[in-house]
Parts: structure tokens; sequence; C-alpha cells
């Protein structure tokens, strides 16, 4: 228990300034003097699970569209730029349309897409998109990036503590007024990017086969970065719906960790994020997610060696069960003691490694994982019956009071860790109150896994590791 | 009232652009920051009576120390015939158990303390490092002493540890971009270069556990490795400590390196058949020898040939054609020539277009780089500073890295000034360097039937099956 609250004294609750604005945006703000810098954070709640199907991908297109500048970044005359953007609108459009009824490659679509190359050109003579990226680098910007998942969209960077104005101004104009510049171009490049994380990655196209034949319902089925066709058929004004449904302050929380003072911070966050106007928090995705009945498997055929994911559907946070799960991601799958790691590496010989991790989003019922890059020679046979026989050992055995001690001394060691650092610590916060609306529990967690039983282990692996709730995905030449 | 007129205002928008608040409308560059001094942090560098160099940075922030040892041994020391001995070296070095703790006692100890230790081989250098609470720092200090001085590199660990890697080398070709970036190191630096040589199932499986135990007790000491204390503790209480363990260690030969001739290279196009979705493409060659002036130019222009966002190479092929995810271009350093490396992904149907932009910039065919865009450069590198010392480790780590290559003391001191002294002359050397009179080596990893044809238009081509027996 000394070691729990030596631990948890780094990021008091009352070091966590949290202020929010008229509009519903919540903000954290943690002063840290040590450097004089700092790192920011701002994040919307929206993800690939806001998705509607046939739309797949938006919610990333999206946050790569976020990076074009406003009216005031990266134009060189934005009244000019006005009508040309709503000309390549329907355009565009027109095209996107024709992609979606399989006539992309006919006369029309060709001729559509020299007049939509003839107006970007146009376009690109009065715009300068990339200077929003400019802009941070040459300010000093360090980590510049935004990413989306299946549950969240963020945004972040971090700079020298005299460039927070700069940074609250250029994010206030992007979450209220992005200009969606260049946006069929940039659908290609996401096209890229699906090519090269999925479609000649094994391990990425090993994990889009996990979620697909995991749920059934559950928008958590389909890849964040969308399918291909879906890309395709992209267009510029369902992108511009979903910019004003979504990215509303009140479904947005900020949080700025470093060398600034809250006192000083939130004037200034008044004077920008402030000026947003208020509009309603968008409900989540609605579904019903059928019972599974019987054991999931698939086998994904792909130019690589093999790999296995075994995984357990399973509640997401802050439900109970959910940090049973983080007990057993230690206990299961952390270091060479993990109980995995001993009986794959080193005592079965089986696995050159194996893991554990919750996939693929925190905000809706998910996955409990379990990776095994098998050895030669090793049969995935042998690698199932190994893994099971560890979670069929939680069911009959209590774990020992040794096991659940190192348990609390990790999960709470690994959370000082990630907290160390400014980005750390601003994206965990920001992260906790975006999906459950409470950054408290970043320093909770720890303290409700170190209070879990060795019953309590037993009973959720009772309930979690049956064959009716597992799905199974290799792949192999 | 306002919420109405803001409805209002969205309805009479066109799509693809939103309105921004009155308060909101301000030019970002418009916003001066207000100027602040930079201090340098700088580590205390504390020598024992043998040798042994120890750096300290104390951060009480966080209840957590970090101890790492640097090694000067790597990959590179490795002889011909078994390639991967520093691999195994650093892998069992911290797995195979230590003092008078077998594996699996050293493991449970340091994972019920929550302590985290690794190993990890570079190819000029090591590190062992281990992660503890503060309030665990005496107990487990000694834990690392045994570590560095006595491992027992314990046979069946040994065992794992090949397997382990064998198994890294089986999946070598599963990813086009690791096919891609081995043949274009040994493209530029040669097969059997130190540079450019890997290991192969074979060299792995000549090392036998007795020649760890062999290279460990001649190349670990006080002369060869140096510490690194940061986080949470007493200065005084843990040297006291680290002079108990470490006073009585001796020895630690630095090997002698043959790097060899500088290759003559020629352009070459050297294609890797794979069927994958999307091609693969490195352009190399030769980028400059640690300590030479060139760094400054050479950073300077290679970020404004290949910095994300900014360099011309991104705009051209991302940007402006959406050719590809992403499109990168650096001049690095090295103990010889350096590495010249530029490197984008794109579809088979595009690949060679993005290959046919790309080359004229990097061979310096287009504008000469501007005095805007090296202003830009060095406002990146000048005003970024700041986070080279953010934290406690990277203050330790850098410093004693920069010692470890013969960098001089004030080398940080200086590095903003000698940046903002390059010009529009130095840059046009630089970059005359990295164009490297065309003789590029680009590799291209792809589907055959799909990119012979545009291969063939960019000129002869080399095919190589199998990147690990390309000689």
């Amino acid at each position: 228990m000394i070691a729990l609250a030596a631990l948890v004294l780094q990021v008091a609750a009352s070091d966590v300034k949290e202020h929010r604005l008229s509009n519903g945006m919540v903000w954290l703000i943690v002063e840290r003097p040590n450097a004089p810098v700092f790192t920011g954070f701002v994040r919307v709640k929206v993800g690939g699970a806001d998705e509607e199907v046939g739309h797949t991908g938006l919610a990333h297109l999206f946050e790569h569209m976020a990076f074009k500048g406003t009216p005031m970044l990266g134009t060189r005359d934005f009244e000019k730029e006005k009508p040309l953007l709503d000309k390549i609108a329907v355009v565009g459009d027109q095209i996107a349309q024709l992609e979606r009824a399989g006539k992309g490659d006919g006369d029309e679509a060709k001729s559509r897409r020299t007049e939509l190359g003839q107006l970007n050109q146009k376009a690109k003579a009065l715009t300068d998109e990339n200077a929003l990226a400019r802009v941070y680098q040459l300010n000093g910007g360090v980590g510049l990036n935004a990413t989306t998942d299946k549950d969240v969209t963020s945004y972040f960077v971090s700079l020298p503590k005299n460039r927070l104005e700069l940074w609250l101004t250029i994010e206030a104009q992007r979450l209220v007024s992005p200009v969606l510049r260049d946006f069929y171009t940039e659908r290609d490049v996401v096209q890229e990017e699906r090519r090269m994380s999925i479609e000649s990655n094994p391990g990425g196209a090993l994990y889009e086969e996990l979620n697909q034949l995991a749920f059934t319902m559950s928008p958590y089925r389909w890849p964040t970065v969308g399918y291909s066709e879906d890309l395709a058929a992209m267009s510029l004004k369902k992108a511009d719906a979903f910019h004003r449904k979504y990215y509303v302050p009140a479904n947005a929380v900020g949080a700025l960790v470093g060398d600034l003072k809250a006192a000083e911070v939130i004037p200034l966050l008044e004077k920008t994020f402030g000026q947003i106007p208020k509009s309603p928090a968008p409900e989540g995705p609605v579904f019903s997610e059928p019972p599974s009945r019987t054991a999931r498997r698939s086998t994904v055929t792909f130019d690589a060696s093999p790999r296995v994911y075994l995984a357990f559907r399973k509640p997401p946070p802050p439900a109970k069960d959910d940090y049973v799960f983080d007990l057993l991601d230690v206990l299961l799958g952390e270091g060479r003691t993990g109980r995995l790691h001993k009986r794959l590496v080193l005592k079965d010989r089986l696995a050159q490694g194996v893991g554990t991790f919750g996939a693929p989003g925190s905000r809706l019922p998910g996955l409990f994982a379990i990776g095994v890059t098998p050895l030669q020679g090793a049969s995935l046979e042998q690698i199932e019956k190994a893994v099971w026989e560890e979670l069929e050992r939680l069911k009959k055995e209590p774990i020992t009071d040794l096991e659940l001690e190192k348990v609390r001394n990790r999960v709470q060691a690994s959370q000082a860790r990630s907290l160390e650092s400014n980005g750390g610590l601003a994206s965990s916060l920001s992260l906790f109150q975006t999906i459950l609306g409470d950054w408290r529990y970043v320093l909770e967690q720890p303290k409700v896994v170190a209070s879990l039983t060795a019953d309590d282990v037993k009973a959720a692996a009772q309930k979690y590791f049956v064959k009716e709730n597992s799905v199974t995905v290799d792949l192999h030449k | 009232m306002i919420a109405l007129a803001l409805v209002m205002t969205l309805a009479a928008d066109g799509a693809g652009y939103f309105p921004l608040p009155k308060g909101l409308k301000v030019k970002p560059e418009a916003i001066a920051p207000k100027p602040f001094d930079l201090t340098i942090k700088k580590p205390e560098k504390v020598s024992l009576p043998n040798g042994l160099k120890i750096y300290f940075v104390e951060d009480h922030a966080a209840p957590l120390v970090n101890v790492r040892a640097l090694c000067r041994l790597g990959g590179h020391d490795d002889p011909t015939t078994k390639l991967g001995l520093a691999d195994l070296l650093f892998d069992t070095l911290t797995s195979g158990g230590a003092g008078e703790r077998n594996a699996d006692q050293l493991d449970e100890l340091l994972e019920q303390q929550a302590a985290d230790l690794f190993g990890s081989a570079g190819d000029e250098f090591s590190s062992v490092g281990l992660s503890l609470r503060a309030e665990d720092t005496d107990k487990l200090m000694p834990v690392f002493a045994d570590v560095l001085m006595r491992p027992r590199f314990q046979a069946d660990r040994f065992d794992v540890a090949v397997n382990r890697q064998l198994e890294n080398l089986r999946r070598r070709p599963d990813r086009p971009e690791g096919l891609a970036s081995r043949a274009l190191a040994k493209a530029v630096f040669g097969a059997t270069s130190l540079l450019g040589r890997e290991s192969t199932p074979l060299t792995l499986k000549s090392v036998k556990v007795e020649e760890l135990k062999t290279l460990h007790a001649r190349t670990f000491g006080p002369q060869s490795v140096a510490l690194l204390v940061t986080g949470d503790f007493d200065r005084a209480k843990v040297l006291e400590k680290l002079t108990a363990l470490f006073g009585g260690w001796k020895g630690g030969e630095v090997l002698k390196r043959d790097y060899g001739a500088e290759p003559k290279l020629e352009r070459r196009i050297i294609f890797v058949p794979k069927q994958t979705a999307q091609v693969k493409i490195r352009i190399g060659g030769f980028g400059y020898r640690r300590l030479d002036p060139a760094e400054y130019p050479m950073r300077l222009v290679s970020t404004a040939l290949g910095s994300f966002g900014v360099g011309r190479l991104y705009k051209e092929i991302r940007d402006e054609r959406g050719l590809a995810y992403s499109a990168y271009a650096y001049s690095g350093s090295g103990p010889t020539t350096g590495m010249f490396v530029a490197g984008f992904d794109s579809k088979p149907e595009t690949a060679i277009e993005a290959i046919e932009v790309a080359l004229p910039i990097l061979e310096a065919k287009d504008a000469a780089i501007s005095k805007a865009e090296l202003a830009t450069a060095a406002d990146m590198a000048v005003n970024s500073f700041a986070f080279r010392f953010d934290s406690a480790s990277k203050i330790a780590w850098e410093r004693a890295v920069l010692d470890l290559f013969g960098y001089p003391d004030d080398y940080l001191d200086k590095l903003r000034d000698n940046i903002a002294r390059v010009d529009e002359a130095s840059a046009k050397t630089a970059r005359a360097a990295m164009a490297q009179g065309g003789a590029f080596q680009i590799i291209v990893v792809g589907p055959k039937e799909k990119l012979a044809a545009g291969l063939a238009r960019l000129g002869p081509v080399t095919e190589i099956t199998d990147v690990e027996s390309w000689k």
C-alpha cells in the first residue's frame, strides 16, 4: 500500500485543473515546470465506430483533412477559394456517385475526373495546404500528429512554452472551421495507407479479420482505415455532414501538460475555444450485438509466416470485469514471468513471442486478445492447446497471493511510467475524459485492480474463457 | 439568438468549409511568441578511479529510477562467420540469470518488484537498462551490477534466444519494407561490409554459448561501459553504492573495427519481386561522416527535401499527386560515409510515376534550395531544440552518446549557431553531395508482372529473388 501511495502522488487529483467552457468543452491542465515545453491534446469522441455501413473510413479520412488548414491558414485568398471549393464538391461528388454505382471506369467518370483535375489545379494556385504542418514545425513543434481509432480522433503536438497561444488558436480554428482542401487527392493517400497497414502487412490483415469475425452488428467489426470500395466512393458532402455532427465542443476534450500556469491558460482558452458556439453532443452508435453460440474461427492466406490471435469478448471499462482483464493482461502476457510466456516460449518452446491486448476499442464491448508468433515447426493445434490449458488453469486454481502482489506492483509502476512524460499524462487524462467522461479513471484504475481477489479472477475466467465466447484467427501462406 | 444565427450561416456555406467565429479570425503566423531563455541542461559526470564514467541527472517528479549501461560493443564487432553474436549476447545477458540467481530467480525477483530489465544490441554500441521504483534502488542496484559483471548466460535461455532470433530471420521476408531496407544497405555499402552485412541462420547457429562468455569477459568493463542514472534518487547515496559495486571492476576492451575502403557507387535499379499490394521504393547513397561540419547544411537540406509536411518530396509525391501516404528523404551520419535514404510506398500502378517524380528532386535538377526554405528548416531545428532536454533520461543519454562518438563538450552549446550559419552556398554543396552524382541505388519491392515494363523504362534492372543471399 505504501508503494501505491508513493506512485499515485506523482499525479494527485488536485494537480489536475479542470475547466469547462460554456460551450461544453472540458479542458484538463497540469502544471509541470520541469522543462520549458508543453504537450497539447485535442480529442474528439468520434471514431470508426460512429460511421455508417457503406461509409467506413470516414472518421480517419476526416482526421487527414484536418491538416489541410482553415480559412486563416493555408489560403492566399479564401473568398476566391470558396467558389472553387463549391465546384470541386459538386464534380467530386458526381464521381463518388458513379463509383458507388460501379461506373467508376466509364467515360462519364473519366470526363468528370479531368474536370476535377483542372479545378484542383486552379484551387492549388490559391492555397498552401501544408501551412498548418509548416507553422507548427517552424515554431519548434515536435511529434505533430493525429490518430483515429474506433473510439476517438486525437490531435496532438508538443511545443516550446511560448507557443501556447499559437497552438490554441490553430486548434480552435481547425476544430470549428477546417477547410477540406484537396479532399479527393487525400482519399487516394488514405487508400495507400490502407495498402501499407493492411493489404501488405500480415499483422494488419489478421487484425482486420479478427474484428470482422468477432462482431456481427457492432461497428467495431470494420477497420478504422475503412474498406477500399467505401473510400473510393467517399463524398465531400458526407464528410461535411460528419463534421457538423461530431466536431462540436461538447463532444471534444482538451488537455495541456507542461511549463504553463492554469491561471494564464484559462483566459486563453476562453479567447480561443470559448468562441466556438454551443451545439448538442451527438449520440453514440445504436446497435444490438447478437449472442454468440459457437466458437468462431477463420484462416487468412497471406505471403507470410504464421501467426495467430485467440480472443474473447469482454465488456468495456469501467465494468468490474474489465479491470479483471487488466489484471489478466499482466498475469498472462507481461514480461518474462507472464504465464503464457513461461509456458509457450520458455517451457514448451512453441512460440517466439506471446502477448495480450485489448481490442479494438473501449467505448463498446470489445475483445481481450492473445497474440502468438509461432516458432517454425510448432503447429496451431499445439499452440491452441497450450493456451487453452493455461486458461482452464485459471478457472480451476486460484492465482497466488504472490502473483496478485506482482500484478498490483506492475500495474502501479506501469501507470507511473506512462504518466512520466508530458505527452503520456496529457494523453491518458484526455483519453479517459473523452471515453468515460472522467479523467479520474487514470488514478482509480490501479486502485481497483489492487482490490481484486483470486476469486474475482476465477469467476471471470469461468465466465469469459469459454469456446462459445472465443474467436480464433490464424494466418499462413 | 447567436445559435440561430449560426444555423443560418451554416446553411449558407458550401461543402468542405465551415463558418469561423468572429473571435477566431486571427492569422496564426501573426501571433508573436514571447522570447524565453533556454538553459541547456547537462548531466553531472563522475569518473570512478577505475575509469568507469557515470552520468547523473536527478528528477524527482516521479518515484522512478532508470539505470542504463552504454556498452561499446555492437553488431559491427561480430566476426563474419558469427553474425548475430551481439544480439544473442545482449539478449542472454539480461535473460540468462546473473550472480547467485538463475534465470527464473532473476526474472521473478525483478518482475515481482515491477522492475523492467532489457538489453539491446545496436550496430556500434549497445545498451542494458533497468527501470525500477525509487524505493527499490538499494535492493536492485546490486542486481544490475550482477547482470553487467556476473551474467550466467544460462544454456537453456541461450537456446531460447537462438530460436527466437532464427524466427526473426525466417520472418524477415514477410514485410516488403524490410526487404527494401536490407537490400538498400547491401547495395550502398556492399554485402560484406560491416555496414551492409546481415546475419543468416548459418551464422546464428554457429554461435556457441561459451563464446558469449568469452566475449563478455573481454569487452565488458569500466573502459568500455558508461553508466547513466536518472530519476528520483539521492546522488550521494547512489554514488556511494555504485562505487562499492563497480569500484573493483576492471578491463573492458574496445574492439577495433575495419570498415574498409569507401565503395564506388554507380546507379543501379535493384528489383525484388514480391506479391504485395503496395510497392516499396527506397533510394539511397552516401550521407556524411560523423563529426563532419557538413552535418549542419545536410540537416537543413534534408528538411527542405524530405521532411513531413514541408519537404519537396513530400509535397510533390503526396500532396500534389496523392501517390503515397508519405515520402521522406534524409542524409544521416555514420562511422564512414553515413547513408542517404529517400523512401515512399505506392500502388503498383503508380509506383514508377512516383519514382519519376522523385528522381529529378533527388538529383537536384529542380530549383536550388531557397533562402526561405533554409530559414524554415533552421527555424524547425532551432525552435525544437528544447525537446533535446525535456527529460532526465534524454539529457543523460544524448551526452553519453556524444561522448562515445567523440563530439566536443560544447557541441550542443554551439549547435544552434552552427545551424544559423548555414547559407545558400553551403546548402548547395550539401545538396550536390546528396545528389550522389546521380549514382543512386534504387530499390523496388513489388509484383513483377505489374512493374517489369515500367522499371525497364528507368534503365537496366538487376533482379534479386533472395535478399539474404545477395552479394
